[in-house]
């Protein structure tokens, strides 16, 4: 029985030496900030070998030149970010939390402001990937505000270094599993089924949001978002290394107005990162906000 | 699996998924069917009944090819070059291709994923807790079943005798009904019936009898997790193919004793036990990053959690009190050589992977987590081995999942 199915393409795949993997590695992380672990190895040669075929290259020192020389290099830097880290998100992801921005940040915020007279949110959604997460919030400030939400001037910066993805979430169409975690009445609510099983996001709740490729790895472009009251990065951050994560929440620091507020994933903490954030524990998230 | 008639259905078949009757549940998935079952199904007017397929059939070509595409996929995060692996990727192609030939449709990405979780909540957020943590409140709350460490006590002391320790493991009534089921099963080989514990002593040894009964009361002790969150009966057929798996490759490796590896292959993974207990949210969390960026569990419990079921399965056993060496062997499964007894751990690190690629065609949802480079070399056995480990494994499954699971 051994060897029937070996031979036939499993291992036709490209073979990348521990030195041009320690290459490749290094242009990731540099460029994103990614870091990737030794044993990932046989995972970088399983997912760019197909890519390296596509752009008719024989090789992985050869694709490390195109990187590096060609001039589709820029191109190329954009897709990398594609095969090395996933876009995996949802609407209402981590529900949970949400729940938590909802009752504790946001409507107190939106109290202040209204005592305040100035009826204004800018919100950041760092590594956005297809747009669930900013449209999320959106739809989270169509039903807190309702009526009065055209009185408001909300703004939602959507950023993610893909590409790719960035269209994708400027076009709004989404399939049923996106909706996997979304309460049903919402989804009725906030979106039409355009195309049997496409779901296309309603035109009030993308208003609200601009997209635009950043890379969380470069400050110049960071210093140009708009200074935000709340930042969620969920997700994100846990595909870095320490000194990266580090640079990231300090850009977010600098970001934020005084009092502002920082959400990050589930599994991520600032713990070791900084103490310039205060932490505040919630049932089921913790909320941080700039001191 | 496949769908069967219910003039077709013999006993012995392993049901495939869940019979459900009029709402009713009349058998759960994995159950072996027995004669009496049939006789009810046909009462009941049952018409088919999903079964598991049996692995000796010969796959076709296209469902050989789409069996390719989707195994391929599970073997990202490991050594395509590696003997050991390119004989598992075989195995899985095959068996996986033998289940589309019978109807098997191929899970799509969506119906794999695990869903959240909104009411419960973990013992601490991330980076605010350590090991110990976890283990401490899990040990708090409950102890450990009692008739282990009485075990224990006899099986220490050299001078009791076969009969003395039957004694002790017989003051278990379940477990020493199980543990007869299982001596006499196909695993242990024996030509004629072993009908008392003392007998049971003699022949399979104290030493793993006593490793035997230790890891039926730990099964035991895990009844209660909430099947919300995992599905107990896979996770114990994966722990009882990964123990199996473990016995017959140690049989194969030279200056081995293979004693304590089938308790070994059965408890393994038991640190995920108790991270499911202690942690749901970030369990859940784990699974979805393993899936989403094609790594294994315990890595993607490093990066969600800060450490994984190896780390809490050394703490763990520790505080248990388990024999060192199973303790040394499991909380060393998936990185061996850092293991005192290497070829032992190693051992169990194939058998994993064996049991993850056999998983493949049943809907497993995780990447091989691979072998560490430079182990299996230690092993010095002949790759092709793997193959007939599983026919072997095939043969004495069906009889063994009755001993755990009726
Ligand atoms: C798993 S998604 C998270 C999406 C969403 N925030 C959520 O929680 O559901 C991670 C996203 O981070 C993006 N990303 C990774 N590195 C980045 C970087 N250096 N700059 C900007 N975005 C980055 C990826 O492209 C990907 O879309
Ligand atoms: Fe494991
Ligand atoms: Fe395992």
């Amino acid at each position: 029985m051994a060897g029937l199915f070996s031979g036939s393409g499993f291992s036709g795949g490209l073979k990348i030496s521990t030195l041009e993997f320690t290459q490749l590695k290094d242009i990731i992380y540099e460029l994103s900030g990614i870091f990737l672990n030794s044993n990932r190895k046989y995972l970088v040669e399983n997912r760019f070998s197909g890519r390296i075929k596509e752009l008719n290259l024989k090789s992985f020192k050869e694709y490390i030149e195109y990187l590096k020389y060609d001039r589709n290099k820029e191109a190329e830097l954009n897709k990398l970010a594609d095969l090395i880290t996933t876009n995996e998100t949802s609407f209402f992801r981590d529900n949970p939390q949400l729940k938590v921005f909802t009752t504790e940040t946001l409507r107190q915020m939106i109290d202040e402001k209204r005592k305040s007279g100035k009826l204004e949110i800018k919100i950041w959604s760092a590594g956005c990937s297809s747009g669930e997460e900013p449209y999320t919030l959106s739809i989270i400030l169509h039903e807190m505000l309702k009526t009065e939400l055209s009185k408001w001037r909300i703004q939602i910066t959507a950023n993610d270094i893909s590409t790719d993805i960035i269209q994708k979430a400027k076009k709004g169409e989404y399939a049923k599993y996106a909706l996997k975690t979304t309460p049903p009445l919402i989804a009725k609510k906030y979106f039409t089924e355009s195309k049997p099983g496409v779901f296309q996001v309603n035109a009030d709740v993308k208003k609200l949001v601009r997209f635009a490729r950043i890379n969380l790895n470069d400050r110049t472009e960071l210093k140009k978002i708009p200074k935000s009251d709340i930042v969620f990065c969920r997700n994100v951050i846990i595909y870095f290394d320490k000194e990266m994560k580090k640079k990231v929440i300090s850009a977010f620091y600098d970001n934020l107005i005084e009092g502002g507020h920082l959400y990050v994933g589930h599994s991520e903490s600032l713990h070791t990162i900084t103490n310039t954030f205060k932490a505040k524990h919630h049932e089921g998230a913790i909320s941080y906000r700039k001191i | 699996m496949r769908s069967v008639g219910i003039d077709d259905l013999e006993p012995g078949m392993i049901l495939g998924a869940d019979l459900l009757h009029s709402g009713r549940m009349l058998l759960p998935a994995g159950s072996v069917i027995t004669s009496g079952n049939i006789v009810f199904f046909q009462r009941q007017g049952i018409g088919d009944v999903k079964v598991l397929s049996s692995p000796q059939a010969e796959p076709d070509e296209e469902s050989a090819e789409m069996a390719f595409r989707y195994v391929r996929d599970y073997f990202m995060f490991v050594n395509h070059d590696h003997p050991a692996i390119m004989t598992m990727f075989d195995i899985s192609v095959r068996r996986t291709a033998v289940q589309i030939m019978e109807g098997w449709k191929l899970p799509t990405y969506e119906e794999q994923t695990v869903s959240e979780l909104d009411d419960m909540r973990d013992l601490f957020f991330r980076d605010e807790g350590k090991v110990e943590d976890v283990v401490d409140a899990e040990i708090k709350i409950a102890s450990f079943p009692d008739i282990f460490f009485k075990v224990k006590k006899v099986v220490d002391d050299p001078t009791a005798s076969a009969q003395e320790i039957a004694a002790v493991v017989g003051l278990d009534v379940g477990i020493s009904a199980q543990l007869l089921k299982l001596v006499n099963s196909p695993l242990y080989g024996f030509p004629s019936k072993i009908d008392s514990l003392s007998r049971a002593v003699a022949l399979v040894g104290s030493k793993e009898l006593c490793t035997l009964a230790l890891g039926l009361s730990t099964i035991s002790y895990f009844k209660d997790i909430p099947p919300e969150l995992i599905d107990m009966r896979k996770f114990w057929l994966h722990s009882l193919t990964c123990g199996v798996f473990a016995k017959i490759i140690a049989e194969k490796v030279d200056g081995v004793v293979p004693e304590v590896m089938f308790t070994a292959g059965l408890l393994h993974d038991v640190g995920r036990l108790i991270i499911f207990k202690k942690m749901p949210c970030s369990s859940i969390q784990a699974m979805l990053y393993a899936r989403e960026n094609f790594i294994p569990l315990v890595e993607a419990e490093d990066m969600t959690l800060g450490f994984n079921h190896e780390d809490v399965a050394k703490d763990m056993l520790k505080k248990w009190n388990f024999p060192s060496e199973l303790t040394d062997i499991i909380s060393n499964h998936h990185s061996p050589q850092d293991a005192e007894a290497k070829i032992k751990a190693t051992i169990l690190q194939v058998a994993d992977n064996l049991t993850n690629a056999i998983e493949i065609s049943n809907g497993g949802m995780y990447v091989l987590p691979g072998i560490e480079d430079g182990a299996w070399e230690l092993l010095d056995i002949d790759a092709d081995c793997l193959s007939s480990i599983v026919e072997e494994y095939d043969r004495q499954i069906e009889d063994l999942f009755q001993v755990f699971f009726t």
